[in-house]
């Protein structure tokens, strides 16, 4: 009975539009958007939503993401804090966050203003934990391989379809002449992550990566060695540079756009910097082709979403603030002028005029299977562990055995601390 | 120049004993003038400091309730690999800053102390010196690129000799990157420490060196015998400048490799900041920072008393 | 010939040690009117045509007015200030036993040992509590309190130097404490005023470690920060304009120091007596 009044009131609720506030107030936001394109269009996405509600100012504080975890914390608590901020709404990230109790709930949002009808699914669980949504995520980005289509097909490779035609395409390019067929960074280390990710969801059955991190169950097991043997072997054979523990992102960046490089193992974030900056590029996305056994998927994330302060007391002017990020419009605005892509429903992607490789991306991101993004759903001991081991590993300074297990211990760990998601 | 902090302040021939009958206004003078600049300090050196060694007794996230933990933390640091490879890194660091840029400075000293033009000599004592007029991100930024794997200026020039064997990821090689790094201190460090001994060879008594001539002394032997033992005050001052500025290095390290790779560059400040900021372990980045404070504190006491135990007489 | 060897060695020696203190320098400097791929692919080449606009492009769109700004903001006060309140704090320690003034020295002495990272967390912690994080006065407080051992202990060996008879003979002519500070020893420690006024200035513009941590705004970041985070802004590859925001952050403190040169050494070198 409660129920079916609650499904009526949010009927209601839901279907209504933004409502003009009370009273003149402006809200603090923190977000990462310095840079164009999505500086400019965050910039237009905030005058609609201001031109939306009435009585609302947004002002907005940009910093890199580094820095707001670091202050997050301390600044909400002590008042100072912004009342919404985009944050990497992943576990390593917010787990810190929500823990400390400085991050509002916004589960009830989502069921009472018709969130859920907005934003897609996946998204919502992927800012789910423990039965609470906490974010408006709002870049739906996947990891995976970007690679010049024109240096593989002057060298008559076809896309690889396996595993192991990824490692004899790489080969073949090596004996062309590229020196690094694949480039990865060890700078920041998290760079690593994304090369872990993509290898275990190429590696492993999903449901045995399931049953690990949402069952809590042990890194310890065959198809995890395999991944890190395989990471170890991509350096054995030489395919990624020899220096690599010393590239930065940028470093990495660079071999790759200076076709020094044919393949290059980040995320879908670039892709607005090759559409902005190198339009004469003909590059293209791929995942790590799988093992047999394995469903091709990419690992798939909420890269950034966009919270409210547990301590805000703007909490009806930041909640409409937030409904209003999460319309098909502001959405629009984001694909359109940021080319980034907010996991929101009814966007018109065509008449975004995207790329041929935006398009591909937007499209693997809309694929419903996808590969867990370890960033988004483990502890941050676990990751940094796995991550710098994967560069001991790399320097000689530890077998891929001790790393499994150095991982599994610090998994232990944050299971007994009660700092992981799921059951 | 020959006043030593740590003296007594009589020697300094200034005294109140000299004034006549003072007025109020005089004597409540030095308070006015010293202070403002106490005060401030006090609030932002003296009392964080003391917070600091506080915070080192407690377990604190940085948010939410801290609980007391005894010396846990100070235990933790000794059985921490990371921070153990930190202070190791940090004492090789102190060991090496003692010695690489004070004899670089040393060598070029004695060699401009030679007859040369002043012109000359201060043409070559500014470029020297111009390192430690840019910022330590500056110069850190500047020798990533030096070092930079892929097109950096030392793997080229290495490549364009005909030493290709030789290159090397200088930041991304475990056994090699710390040195990388220290070499960019030492770049940074030399010029100021050639200034200082420069300047003291130049003090030094010149008949010292004509009695040594008389008796028979080569170069080599004035050096060990008449100039060392005329800059020993300096020489002592840029050691000890050099091992304070050790246990701080901070800036380099943090923009050129971040720690790594594997934690294998991370230093005492390095390993604080991280601990503090990054895994919100606050208590224990505050015990690492105090056994920093108190290890440069004893090095320095130990310094000035060793410094002032050996003074000669005429100080 | 021992003595020509000798004179070819000791050339060679010092021309050697002049390009590697410059060298790295001076090539950063001429990437900076490059482009990104010739950066990458021809490190070592001039420029195959001088682009004199990337500085403009660097102090524009990358930022670089508002960093210089900011940095001039957070500067000159810190400056300004620290040397007011060092050269009186000099004074007073030069000039009068007083009491109390045995310990305040003794806990200065100290304080050119401490390492900024023992302070930072308290700092942090309390500067956020009182919403100083991101404030200049906050941040420029913090840049003169780590700098006064300094400051003072320099100041201090100049008023020293400044010989006692002088103000003697000031007071005599009926001058107050003030006023044989303010006519007699001010203007003969004005050569320590300008040296510790050059080294501050040079000091507090390359400040990294305080503005890191006390800072986070994009918009209130100094020029070493902004550095810092352009190489690091992971959108970008145009390494040119990295280059050129060094040219910028390091002009004014290199051209100070060349026009300050006598007078920086100088102070170095009186620093160093301590």
């Amino acid at each position: 009975m409660t129920k079916m009044l609650n499904l009526a009131v949010i009927a209601a609720i839901g279907a209504a539009p933004a409502a003009a506030l009370a009273q003149e107030t402006t809200i603090s936001v923190w977000d990462e958007f310095g840079a164009e394109p999505q500086r400019g269009a965050m910039e237009n996405i905030v005058a609609h939503c201001e031109a939306q509600i009435p009585g609302l100012t947004v002002d907005r504080t940009t910093m890199q993401m580094e820095q707001m975890q670091t202050i997050l914390t301390t600044a909400i608590q002590s008042g100072e804090g912004p009342d919404v901020f985009y944050s990497s709404p992943g576990w390593s990230t917010v787990g810190p966050l929500i823990q400390a109790g400085a991050v509002a709930d916004l589960t009830e949002a989502y069921d009472t203003r018709g969130w859920r009808d907005r934003v897609q699914p996946w998204a919502v669980d992927y800012v789910t934990y423990n039965g609470s949504a906490w974010a408006v995520p709002y870049e739906a980005e996947i990891q995976g391989i970007f690679y010049h289509a024109d240096i593989l097909e002057e060298h008559g490779i076809d896309m690889p379809e396996t595993y192991d035609d990824l490692i004899a395409a790489a080969e073949a390019l090596q004996d062309a002449g590229y020196e690094d067929p694949i480039v990865t960074a060890a700078r920041p280390a998290f760079v690593l992550g994304w090369l872990e990710s993509s290898m275990l969801g190429a590696t492993i059955p999903v449901d045995t990566l399931e049953e690990i991190v949402l069952n809590h169950g042990s890194w310890d097991n065959p198809a995890y060695h395999d991944a890190i043997a395989r990471i170890a072997d991509l350096y054995e054979r030489d395919l990624v540079p020899s220096g690599v523990l010393a590239y930065s992102y940028d470093d990495m960046m660079a071999e790759f756009y200076t076709k020094s490089s044919p393949m290059v193992l980040t995320g879908s974030w670039i892709v607005a910097n090759i559409d902005g900056n190198f339009p004469d590029l003909n590059v293209d996305y791929m995942e790590i082709p799988p093992v047999e056994g394995v469903e091709q998927r990419a690992p798939k994330a909420a890269g950034g979403g966009f919270m409210m302060s547990a301590n805000s007391d703007k909490t009806e002017a930041s909640l409409q603030f937030l409904d209003c990020l999460a319309t098909p419009e502001a959405a629009q605005i984001w694909l359109a002028e940021g080319l980034s892509r907010a996991p929101v429903e009814g966007v018109d992607a065509e008449a975004a005029n995207l790329s041929p490789l935006n398009q591909r991306v937007t499209e693997v991101v809309n694929q419903p299977l996808s590969a867990f993004n370890l960033y988004g759903v483990l502890p941050a001991e676990v990751n940094d562990a796995t991550w710098n081991g994967i560069q001991a590993m790399w320097a000689g300074m530890m077998t891929p055995e001790e790393l499994v297990a150095v991982k599994q211990d610090a998994w232990q760990a944050a299971i007994d601390a009660g700092e992981v998601i799921g059951q | 120049m020959n006043d030593q902090a740590i003296q007594d302040r009589s020697d300094d021939g200034i005294v109140e004993t000299q004034a006549g009958p003072r007025s109020r206004a005089d004597r409540i003078l030095p308070y006015v003038f010293a202070g403002p600049a106490f005060a401030i300090y006090a609030v932002l050196v003296i009392l964080p400091l003391g917070h600091t060694f506080l915070l080192g007794f407690y377990d604190w996230s940085g948010a939410g309730p801290m609980t007391f933990a005894g010396l846990d933390n100070y235990i933790k640091i000794f059985t921490d690999p990371i921070t153990r490879t930190a202070i190791a890194n940090n004492l090789i660091w102190a060991v090496l800053a003692t010695i690489v840029p004070v004899s670089m400075a040393l060598l070029l000293a004695v060699l401009l102390a030679t007859h040369l033009p002043p012109g000359v000599r201060l043409f070559f004592s500014t470029v020297y010196y111009l390192p430690a007029v840019l910022a330590l991100a500056v110069s850190a930024i500047i020798w990533g690129w030096v070092y930079n794997p892929a097109w950096g200026a030392l793997n080229t020039f290495l490549g364009s000799i005909g030493l290709s064997g030789l290159e090397q990821p200088w930041l991304g090689d475990p056994s090699i990157a710390l040195y990388s790094v220290f070499l960019v201190s030492s770049w940074a460090y030399f010029g100021f420490c050639l200034i200082i001994l420069l300047a003291a060879i130049q003090n030094v008594d010149p008949s010292l060196y004509d009695a040594a001539k008389l008796d028979g002394a080569n170069a080599w032997t004035q050096f060990w015998h008449v100039t060392i033992p005329g800059i020993r005050n300096e020489l002592n001052f840029v050691v000890l400048y050099t091992a304070i500025e050790a246990f701080r290095v901070f800036d380099l390290i943090f923009i050129m490799t971040g720690g790594g790779p594997f934690y294998q560059t991370e230093v005492i400040a390095t390993a604080v900041y991280r601990e503090a900021f990054i895994e919100h372990e606050v208590g224990y980045a505050s015990a690492i920072a105090s056994l920093m404070t108190l290890i440069i504190a004893t090095l320095a006491t130990v310094a000035l008393r060793w410094r002032e135990r050996t003074a000669p007489e005429n100080q | 010939m021992p003595a020509t060897i000798n004179s070819f060695l000791k050339w060679t020696v010092l021309i050697l040690f002049a390009v590697f203190a410059v060298g790295p320098v001076l090539w950063m400097f001429v990437s900076a009117f490059k482009t990104t791929p010739e950066i990458l692919t021809t490190p070592f080449r001039l420029p195959s045509e001088w682009r004199w606009g990337n500085i403009g492009r660097a102090w524009g769109e990358a930022g670089f007015s508002r960093y210089t700004m900011n940095t001039i903001i957070m500067t000159v006060p810190a400056v300004v200030i620290g040397v007011a309140l060092s050269t009186l704090g000099g004074y007073a320690f030069a000039r009068f036993n007083f009491r109390g003034g045995g310990v305040a020295f003794f806990l200065l002495l100290y304080g050119l040992t401490v390492p900024f990272q023992a302070l930072m967390i308290p700092l942090f912690y309390n500067f956020s509590r009182f919403g100083l994080i991101n404030e200049y006065p906050g941040l420029i407080a913090a840049l003169i309190a780590v700098h006064l051992p300094f400051g003072i202990f320099l100041m201090r060996s100049f008023f020293v130097n400044a010989q006692a008879e002088i103000a003697d003979a000031a007071r005599i002519d009926g001058c107050s404490e003030y006023g044989v500070f303010w006519h007699a020893m001010l203007p003969l420690a004005r050569p320590g005023v300008l040296a510790l006024t050059t080294i501050l200035f040079t000091d507090q513009w390359k400040a990294f470690l305080l503005p890191l941590i006390l800072i986070q705004d994009d918009a209130r970041r100094p020029l070493t920060l902004g550095l810092l985070f352009l190489r690091d802004a992971q959108s970008q590859q145009q390494y040119e304009l990295l280059a050129a925001g060094v040219i910028i952050a390091s002009l004014p403190t290199i051209l100070l120091f060349l026009a300050t040169n006598r007078y920086f050494q100088r102070g170095l070198v009186a620093g160093s007596s301590k």
